[in-house]
């Protein structure tokens, strides 16, 4: 009995519904538009996050640069010795990196030099990485490869312009299949050797000093003392790394945010036209309804299901688009304002990474407003007496 | 079956567009007569008739029906009255545009939970009674303003009601399907089941079976014919 009464006001409710089925369609189509932008940039932001989270993961605790007048400068390997000997510290290492200008393409490169260890090594890979002191060979990101136009081809070759302006070679001997796709498709991986010639590096000098500690809770007071100990260095806490880079996709997101504004405010427009009004004809289908014996209640029922049909119907699409738009085309209408400084993701794939959290806020936040806009007036023009309808 | 007891209804109590629609009315409805509120516009017969079909509560004064006094009854209960002894007719027909005919008649029964096969047998039932058999699923907006009528009324009885009242119904019919509606009315009389009519058109309160004749002015009865 009881379910049936429910099921036949919902059945009343789609008849209203595709009754007015060209407004409907625009309420839905403006509804989705909204909850599209939304969730793409939650989607988009969160999986950067969990990608800068999950290459952020192997990286050593602390990073030491040394600093002259606020400027990274290249670092002496000869203060390692004395980093490694204070306590807490379990091992110390140069990295070697930087920016490659490609004015071929346009395009800035990461270029890495590969030392005694490197946590490169963990990343997806087909083919090989180059060792320590191997000349020209190289690893390359997917997206260096599309964007010269390399085979990805193992053996194909690949020219970069030295820093003394002499041309260096280097056989691909491994491309990067990483799931982590934003960190890795830029990047090449060269030989620490190969590294110092084409920056024109000292030998016993190194991009940054890379400090492994044995127990993480002390990270903070190692830093400390090799700042008292290094004046003009610059140590750097993880921690604050993942900070920065949330900060960093944060500030990025904050440019959508803006553009769902726009979104939220049509959203809300149509929210309050709603709420605001009924149209003459609607109020009077709710006081016919009344008058052949239907409680308020019962219209308001309906009210219900004709809000919860919108804007869950609303809502699955701008959540599977935004899944698609996100994760299947590479975030092609969003990539140009979130993605990092470099400019070659041809084929930027993200792994879907999904906040549920984040999607229950936004489902609350527009749902059941939406669901009391469309309730709330419908109960005004419900609880009046019926006998409204027998004049009009 | 149906009484009232002194009502009085304002509207805008206390404001200055304040109306005194009904005055101290007093009327007594037996079961199974055929009763007309007959009177200028404006006297207010349709005021009368919504406060006897619980639509709206008397201002002061009492309605009872059956032997319950409704006018002070819940909302929910208001509504029960409402659906299960009272059937309407309204005098602009009220039906749902967009929806077929049957839904039309169905809908009053929906938020009491038939199965939606139940209904549709008994609204094709009326419907049939009503010669309405071709145009059952049909949507409304395109039928004749005969055909609306005739839906209006297979609405008002698909609850099958003690009561059935209607306002101005021949007032946008001409005299043909007017009569048709007045030999629908008396058939239903006929059954067992009370009418009420409000009306100023003659072709109504003039008929033979109109038992009883309740003359408004300015919101007074003002007299009570009995035959
Ligand atoms: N909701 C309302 N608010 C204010 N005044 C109302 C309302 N409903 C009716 N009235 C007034 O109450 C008086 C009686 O109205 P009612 O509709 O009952 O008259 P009636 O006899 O049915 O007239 P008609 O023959 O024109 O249908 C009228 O003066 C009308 O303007
Ligand atoms: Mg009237």
């Amino acid at each position: 009995m009881a379910l049936e009464k429910h099921r036949n006001i919902l059945d009343y409710t789609l008849q209203s519904l595709l009754k007015r089925k060209l407004k409907n369609i625009g309420i839905i189509m403006v509804f989705t538009l909204v909850i599209f932008t939304a969730s793409s940039v939650i989607f988009l932001s969160y999986s950067l996050r969990q990608e800068a989270r999950l290459l952020l993961k192997d990286s050593p605790e602390i990073i030491v640069q040394k600093m002259r007048a606020g400027r990274h400068e290249l670092i002496s390997t000869l203060i390692m010795t004395e980093i490694g000997q204070i306590p807490g510290v379990s091992g110390v290492e140069p990295r070697y990196w930087g920016y490659y200008y490609d004015s071929g393409v346009k395009a800035n490169y990461t270029i890495l030099g590969i030392g005694a260890s490197g946590t490169e090594k963990n990343r997806v890979l087909s083919g090989r990485m180059p060792s320590r002191h191997e000349k020209n060979i190289a690893a390359i990101g997917r997206g260096i490869a599309e964007a010269r136009v390399i085979k990805k081809d193992l053996g194909s070759v690949l020219y970069l312009q030295a820093a003394d302006g002499k041309w260096m070679n280097f056989n691909i001997t491994g491309v990067f299949e990483s799931d982590s796709e934003i960190m890795t498709a830029d990047l090449i991986v060269i030989s620490e050797d190969d590294f110092k010639t084409l920056v024109g590096m000292p030998d016993d000098a190194a991009t940054d000093l890379a400090v492994h500690v044995s127990n993480e809770a002390e990270t903070p007071t190692i830093a400390k003392k090799i700042k008292e100990r290094f004046p003009d260095s610059r140590p750097i806490l993880r921690d604050e790394i993942i900070r920065t880079y949330d900060a960093v996709f944060g500030w990025r997101s904050g440019l959508i945010i803006a553009l769902f504004m726009g979104a939220l405010i049509a959203f809300i427009i149509l929210a309050w036209d709603k709420a605001t009004g009924l149209s003459a004809e609607e109020k009077q289908e709710i006081g016919i309804l009344k008058a052949i014996g239907w409680e308020t209640s019962d219209v308001l029922e309906m009210k219900f299901w004709e809000g919860l049909v919108i804007s869950l119907a609303s809502f699955m699409c701008g959540i599977i688009l935004a899944y698609i738009h996100i994760f299947f085309t590479g975030a092609s209408l969003l990539a140009p304002a979130l993605k990092g400084w470099s400019v070659i993701y041809p084929e930027f794939r993200l792994t879907p990474f999904i906040d549920f959290y984040q999607i229950a806020i936004l489902m609350s936040l527009t749902i059941v407003p939406y669901i009391a806009s469309t309730i709330i007036p419908s109960w005004k023009a419900s609880i009046t007496d019926p006998d409204t309808v027998m004049r009009g | 079956m149906i009484k009232t007891e002194n009502v009085t209804k304002y509207f805008n109590r206390g404001k200055p567009d304040e109306v005194l629609a009904v005055n101290d009315a007093t009327i007594e409805i037996k079961k199974g007569d055929f009763a007309v509120f007959k009177g200028p516009s404006g006297s207010g017969k349709t005021t009368l008739l919504s406060l006897i079909g619980c639509m709206s509560r008397p201002t002061s004064g009492r309605v009872i029906v059956g032997d319950r006094d409704v006018s002070r009854l819940p909302e929910r209960f208001m509504t029960e009255v409402r659906r299960n002894i009272f059937g309407f007719i309204f005098q602009q027909f009220h039906l749902i545009k967009g929806i077929t005919v049957c839904d039309n008649v169905m809908l009053p029964l929906y938020p009491v939970g038939i199965k939606p096969s139940k209904l549709r047998e008994s609204a094709a039932l009326i419907l049939n009674n009503l010669g309405m058999s071709k145009r059952i699923d049909f949507p409304v907006q395109r039928l004749s303003g005969g055909e609306q009528q005739r839906t209006a009324i297979a609405r008002a009885l698909i609850n099958n009601p003690d009561v059935i009242l209607a306002d101005e119904p021949t007032a946008h019919l001409d005299t043909q399907i007017s009569e048709e509606f007045l030999t629908i009315m008396r058939n239903l009389q006929q059954q067992g089941k009370t009418i009420v009519i409000a009306t100023h058109d003659p072709l109504v309160y003039e008929k033979d079976y109109v038992n009883l004749i309740i003359e408004m002015r300015d919101g007074r009865v003002r007299e009570i014919m009995k035959n």
